[in-house]
């Protein structure tokens, strides 16, 4: 797992974001403050302002910049007090972020969108270690459905993880998903009780994490 | 609640899910996201209790369709669902 070292995102704009990297910053978040974090961000990485952005929907509600930024791909997730924002050129990152607190009914989840395997495994496993590897199946769900621009409404299942050591990692996925192995997927610890994941579909890049513990601005 | 109004309906499958808002006004026209913590498992827990209590199959790619009171109101009357 990556750690988040503290960062500043307008030094980063000077050194850029390559072809070959795939940027994930740990952003403080609270509730109504909207995508003005990220908006700030992304601008930092651009080098304009943040009123100098727009952002549009794809056909499966999936935001992305309006032209001319539109080279600059991101996904957004926040839970709690934090949110992650991925960042790459060339390809879609997903990214999930989730704040772990106790899911009694989690299997149940699992069970109804789930894979059967996914679930069968789940069933095996009890207190921490079930509530550990369900986050990590969620997670990379999440993050696979949104780097598709699908969402959950693609349905969870049709994209299945074998669990490994509590880690999930790409193994059947259905449609225009697959295949899995054409799949790049990070487990990611942003915080103390959080728990997420980054996926981008193509070549294995360099991940860097960062966080931003005051706003960007 | 009203059993013959799917609003109610939809309130009480939110309940089943969220028990801390019960009390609370919740805005049938707001989506859920906009108007309390409720993140994708609760949502998919939501659909989850709201296709057993109705007996509708509600497939996943119908979900963006479910995002408000209202939105569910919508969906269980154009899809069937009558009061028991």
């Amino acid at each position: 797992m990556s750690p988040f070292p503290p960062a500043d995102p307008r030094a980063l704009a000077a050194s850029g974001l390559d072809a070959a990297s795939v940027h994930v910053w740990r952003l403080p978040h609270h509730r109504g403050a909207g995508r003005s974090a990220l908006a700030a961000l992304l601008a930092a990485y651009l080098g304009v302002p943040a009123a100098a952005l727009a952002f549009v929907s794809g056909p499966h509600g999936k935001p992305a910049l309006a032209p001319p930024h539109d080279a600059l791909a991101f996904s957004w997730s926040h839970s709690g007090d934090y949110a992650l924002a991925a960042l790459a050129r060339g390809v879609a990152p997903g990214v999930d972020l989730e704040r772990v607190q106790p899911r009694p009914r989690a299997l149940e989840l699992a069970e109804r969108y789930f894979a059967a395997e996914e679930a069968a495994a789940l069933r095996g496993l009890s207190g921490e270690a079930r509530t550990r590897a369900f986050f990590a199946l969620w997670t990379a769900k999440e993050a696979v459905l949104k780097a598709l621009g699908r969402g959950l409404a693609y349905g969870p299942a049709r994209v299945a993880f074998a669990l490994q050591r509590g880690r999930a990692a790409p193994r059947a996925f259905a449609g225009e998903a697959a295949p899995a192995s054409a799949w790049q997927l990070h487990a990611l610890a942003p915080a103390p009780g959080y728990v997420g994941a980054v996926a981008w579909r193509g070549e294995p890049r360099r991940l860097l994490a960062f966080a931003a513990d005051a706003p960007v601005s | 609640m009203n059993a013959r109004d799917p609003v109610e309906l939809a309130r009480a499958a939110l309940l089943g899910v969220a028990p801390d808002l019960a009390g609370e006004r919740i805005e049938p026209d707001t989506p859920f996201r906009d108007q309390f913590d409720f993140d994708s498992m609760d949502f998919m827990h939501f659909v989850a209790g709201l296709a057993k209590t109705t007996g509708l199959d509600i497939p996943e790619r119908d979900y963006p369709r479910l995002q408000s009171l209202r939105d569910c109101a919508r969906y269980l009357e154009e899809h069937g669902w009558r009061a028991a």
